[in-house]
């Protein structure tokens, strides 16, 4: 006996076929002969995409209940892959618009996401047991993801303090190393001295650190850098396109004052 | 007095195969799509004049063999991409992931000869009707093709964690079945963009 999707997609099937004939018939292709081939042209996948599905439901056995009761679902461990899948996205098309460098950003935070969460799905439904469904998926994973997000915790902090730097004046990112690494130490200092501090403590702080580290840079990166001055080198060039001659009189006058001078041809 | 009413052991609820059902919805809604994009061009094409096609490629040459051997790889990928089921199923893990591999390499090969093959027609956006609707529907195929490959390599992955055999393959089947899905857009886009013109 046909099962309920069978018989709905079926029908599906007679109603897109008749639409497609009727509109090619009736109407013909008079003036509007490019409306009609659109119409026609669409109606008739979608019958063919009733027909596959039909041929799914008719393979695949629709006739049998399928564990409507639910009884069969496997627990699945909550996870921020669907969040990074949006947030690859996100940046995907903001660097489609801006930045070619931030659209591979992107792409690969998609492609990453994708591979964490297959990987997820697939051991959420090893077993009942989320325990022994987490250690198997750690042994296929995870020596992928040791040396990934160990690179990435280096490189995207150094990323962010150097869009920091470049946009303070000179002394200011002297100042501002100065300050971070001096907290740093006193943060080390703190858990050397007091280890029975409590764990959300040290977590709430990083947290918090990180919070800034990440609005920090990205203010930074939208002020820009400042401007770099080299002052000297420009002078020299200046001189150079004036007068060859001259520029030959002054560069050999620079190094007889100055040996040590590089003059940029 | 003791219950002596024997107990049946009803065995799981199926839940045969929601994945490959899955992947049939999405092979529908993505053949829409292409139908919708291809139906735009040839309507565009029918009403650009009283013969249509005539001034329609604005003096553009599509380079056919290109096109032809992209088709060719793409193809010949649907064999790797069966052999790699096929090994699959009989748990030949070994011959699986090289088909798998070998699959991916020609869908990275056939991106390469369609993007080597509009440069070479030099398309431009915005030059002409023909180019911005040609560039559409290959954009939306080639999609489908990046779609393709990604869907393969990530079921591919699942296979190397021990997905295999009869009832394990069914991921890595329905990757498959969108591939040959996507073989099949890429031939009608192909054949309305490129033959038809």
């Amino acid at each position: 006996m046909l099962g309920i999707a069978s018989r709905y997609f079926a029908g599906r099937i007679a109603v897109a076929a008749a639409a497609a004939i009727i509109l090619g018939i009736v109407t013909g292709l008079d003036e509007t002969g490019h409306v009609v081939m659109f119409g026609t042209i669409v109606l008739g996948t979608a019958a063919a995409a009733f027909a596959l599905l039909t041929a799914l439901a008719l393979s695949l056995g629709d006739n049998d209940s399928i564990d409507r009761e639910r009884s069969h679902s496997y627990p699945a461990t909550p996870a921020y892959w669907p969040v990074m899948s949006a947030f690859g996205l996100g940046l995907l098309m903001v660097g489609l618009t801006t930045d070619g460098f931030i659209a591979i950003l992107g792409l690969a935070t998609i492609i990453t996401a994708s591979v964490e969460w297959t990987v997820s799905a697939w051991a959420d439904r090893l077993s009942k047991d989320q325990v022994a469904n987490a250690t198997e998926r750690d042994r296929l994973i995870a020596p992928f993801e040791i040396p990934l997000y160990g690179a990435l915790s280096i490189a995207i902090p150094v990323l962010l303090i150097s869009r920091v730097f470049l946009a303070a004046s000179r002394n200011n990112a002297s100042w501002i190393a100065l300050g971070l690494s001096s907290l740093v130490l006193a943060f080390a200092f703190v858990l050397y001295a007091k280890p029975e501090i409590r764990r959300a403590i040290v977590a709430t702080a990083l947290v918090a650190a990180g919070a800034g580290l990440i609005v920090a840079g990205i203010t930074s990166a939208a002020i820009g850098e400042r401007d770099f001055h080299p002052h000297e080198v420009h002078q020299d060039e200046d001189i150079e396109h004036e007068n060859d001659s001259e520029a030959t009189d002054y560069e050999e006058h620079s190094q007889a004052l100055n040996p040590a001078r590089i003059v940029v041809r | 007095m003791a219950d002596n009413t024997p107990t049946l052991v009803s065995g799981e609820p199926q839940r045969p195969r929601a994945q490959f059902v899955a992947t049939g919805f999405a092979i529908a809604a993505a053949a829409m799509m292409i139908a919708g994009a291809l139906a735009m061009y040839m309507a565009r094409r029918h009403a650009s004049g009283i013969h249509p096609g005539s001034e329609w490629l604005n003096g553009l040459k599509v380079p056919n063999p290109q096109f032809d051997y992209a088709l060719l790889t793409l193809y010949t990928s649907i064999v790797t991409a069966h052999w790699a089921l096929w090994a699959s199923r009989r748990r030949d893990t070994a011959h699986a992931w090289t088909a798998i591999a070998t699959t991916i390499v020609l869908g990275l090969g056939f991106v390469n000869m369609v993007i080597y093959s509009l440069n070479r027609m030099e398309l431009e956006i915005g030059s002409g009707e023909y180019p911005n609707l040609a560039f559409a529907t290959t954009g939306l195929s080639l999609a489908l093709v990046v779609v393709g490959l990604i869907y393969l390599g990530l079921m591919g992955l699942r296979s190397v964690g021990g997905s295999v055999g009869q009832h394990g393959s069914t991921p890595l089947g329905s990757a498959v079945f969108f591939w040959d899905f996507v073989a099949v857009a890429w031939t009608a886009t192909w054949y309305a963009v490129y033959v038809v013109k």
